[in-house]
């Protein structure tokens, strides 16, 4: 199992930021709120999750694969968009998502 | 149409849909400068029993360049919340609507309005839980709309108003002729197709629109804090465009359906017609999704115009001087990315704001309101007018006809002659401005209503 870290939720760039550069809301390096892809972190067990009971995100979170070359993942949540890299979590999604679609005939 | 429903993805999405930009010096408050930005395309008055509103998950924004770098150094960010009084009727108003806090009056809307200083990034927060007016439904339900409209007008602080809500639409333009093969009814007859000539019809006479209006003390905009007074100072010009932004993602549920992530824009506006007609079909959608200062990517549709290929085509023979010339326009370039230096027209010192091609509406706030306006703007003789900045009666429609077929080429290019017809490119429609407009703040018009104009 693997978890990244080194993004965070807070700290990323308002949209308004956004206008003041090449204007790219596409471009990770320079959309708003997009964090820069960080390399994911192995962690050998689920005892080592922080606790979850504190944390508020203030509104739902999203994930999304933005690259199945890349396991790049896309989180939004709040007013930004994190992106990271964690290939063995796109491998299980994928797995799963090809799973039920077999399923589903 | 200027810029309603004028790109594929943006069409399916009306609330977010930029229609129009308006940039003047206020004729009856020549200190303060007017913006407005137009939404909701096409809003036919009987628009029961789910009327026409701002979305209140599209956040807009009205955009300023006060230095000439294609980017904007302040900005307006406007957000809307929707109250409603009683979810157990179906109905919009359960009675006449004879204030803002009627109680018959059952779905509401009101707005947050900010301003971001880009440099700084101070924002200040200008209005809370601003009311707009209701929409114009009819002689039983708001029989006394203007009065709703008037108290919808709220001073801000700092010489600052603002008015968010249901205006008559400003815009007016032949629509069904026009994109019917580029047809001017006036001089239809030399058209490719022809038939015999007539009047222009007024297509949006009888429709609404909803407006973001804001006026400013121009000392406010400015890149040095004062009223400019020198009219051939680029620093005396400001670029303006109005954007709407959605969040990255929304998830449908059966209840309420939520959004999360950046915003993210999915319009833009700053000259009319510019997304229109100007750039193709394959790249309108990204062209909604990027900022002005890319517009460099743009420049060779400004430069290549398709239209000004096709005019020689639908009016055979009309045209010749048009459709023999190969070189780039660089009269529409300036007129759109940048801005016209001084001394290129004749009396007019000039909105050209630098070198950065951006599709902003350029005002150059050094000159006052005209006494009487030409609606014809620039082309006209009047300096006060588009494309310097946009009146809420210009008829930009025969202004960018008219360019597009080389009515001021000759004034970047003294090798070409116009053609002796393009004088003649008009679409033929003349509004009643004293019925259609007002004279004083929003200046947009009553909007229609519904039981008077249902037809439409």
């Amino acid at each position: 199992m693997s978890v990244t870290t080194g993004v965070g939720i807070a700290g990323g760039l308002g949209l308004h930021k956004l206008l003041m550069g090449d204007g790219s809301q596409a471009t990770p390096a320079a959309a708003a709120g997009i964090a820069p892809a960080a390399a994911p972190q192995p962690m050998s067990s689920a005892t080592q999750l922080p606790s979850l009971d504190a944390v508020r995100l203030g509104g739902p979170m999203l994930i999304h694969i933005r690259d199945l070359a890349t396991a790049e993942i896309g989180m939004l949540v709040g007013t930004q968009e994190l992106v990271y890299r964690d290939p063995e979590l796109v491998a299980r999604l994928v797995k799963t998502a090809a799973s039920a679609a077999q399923a589903e005939g | 149409m200027s810029s309603h429903r004028e790109a594929p993805e943006i069409a399916k999405d009306p609330v977010a849909d930029s229609t129009d930009v308006y940039a003047f010096v206020s004729p009856d408050k020549p200190d303060t400068v007017t913006l407005i930005a137009n939404y909701v395309p096409l809003e036919g008055p009987a628009g029961g029993p789910n009327f026409y509103e701002f979305g209140d998950d599209v956040l807009y924004d009205i955009l300023i360049d006060n230095d000439g770098d294609g980017k904007p150094e302040i900005v307006y960010a406007f957000e809307f919340e929707n109250e409603v009084r009683n979810p157990e009727t179906f109905l919009y108003n359960t009675g006449p609507i004879t204030s803002l806090d009627d109680p018959n009056w059952n779905r509401r809307q009101f707005y947050k309005v900010t301003r971001i200083e880009m440099r700084s990034g101070r924002e200040i927060v200008l209005g809370r839980h601003l009311s707009c007016p209701p929409n114009n439904i009819g002689p039983r339900s708001t029989p006394k709309y203007e009065d709703l409209a008037n108290a919808a007008i709220h001073n801000v602080g700092d010489g600052v108003k603002v008015f968010a809500g249901q205006r008559r639409e400003g815009f007016y333009v032949d629509l069904g002729s026009i994109f019917d093969l580029g047809a001017l009814r006036p001089v239809q007859n030399l058209h490719l197709i022809p038939m015999p000539a007539g009047p222009g019809v007024d297509a949006t006479k009888d429709l609404n629109v909803h407006s973001i209006a804001i006026q400013i003390p121009i000392s406010q905009l400015t890149a040095n804090g004062r009223k400019p007074t020198d009219r051939t100072d680029p620093k005396s010009c400001i670029g303006v465009y109005t954007a709407a932004f959605r969040r990255k993602a929304t998830i449908l549920n059966e209840n309420r359906d939520v959004s999360t992530g950046p915003w993210f824009q999915v319009s833009r506006l700053g000259n009319p017609l510019f997304n229109e007609v100007i750039v193709p079909m394959g790249d309108k959608d990204r062209w909604n999704r990027t900022q002005p200062i890319q517009d460099r990517e743009f420049a060779k549709y400004v430069l290549k115009p398709e239209l000004a290929k096709l005019l020689p085509v639908l009016y055979p023979g009309v045209f010749s001087k048009l459709a023999a010339y190969t070189k780039p326009r660089d009269d529409l370039a300036a007129i759109l990315l940048t801005g016209i230096p001084n001394g290129v027209v004749p009396g007019f010192p000039g909105n050209f704001t630098g070198k950065p091609q951006a599709d902003l509406l350029r005002v150059n706030l050094a000159i006052p309101p005209a006494a009487s306006p030409n609606r014809l703007g620039l082309l006209g003789g009047d300096i006060a007018g588009f494309p310097n900045g946009r009146r809420v009666a210009d008829d930009v429609v025969n202004i960018e006809l008219q360019a597009v077929a080389g009515a001021v080429l000759n004034l970047v290019d003294k090798t070409f002659t116009p053609d002796a017809a393009v004088g003649a490119v008009d679409q033929g429609v003349t509004p009643d401005v004293n019925d259609r407009y007002q004279k004083s703040f929003p200046y947009l018009g009553t909007p229609k209503d519904g039981f008077h104009t249902p037809a439409n």
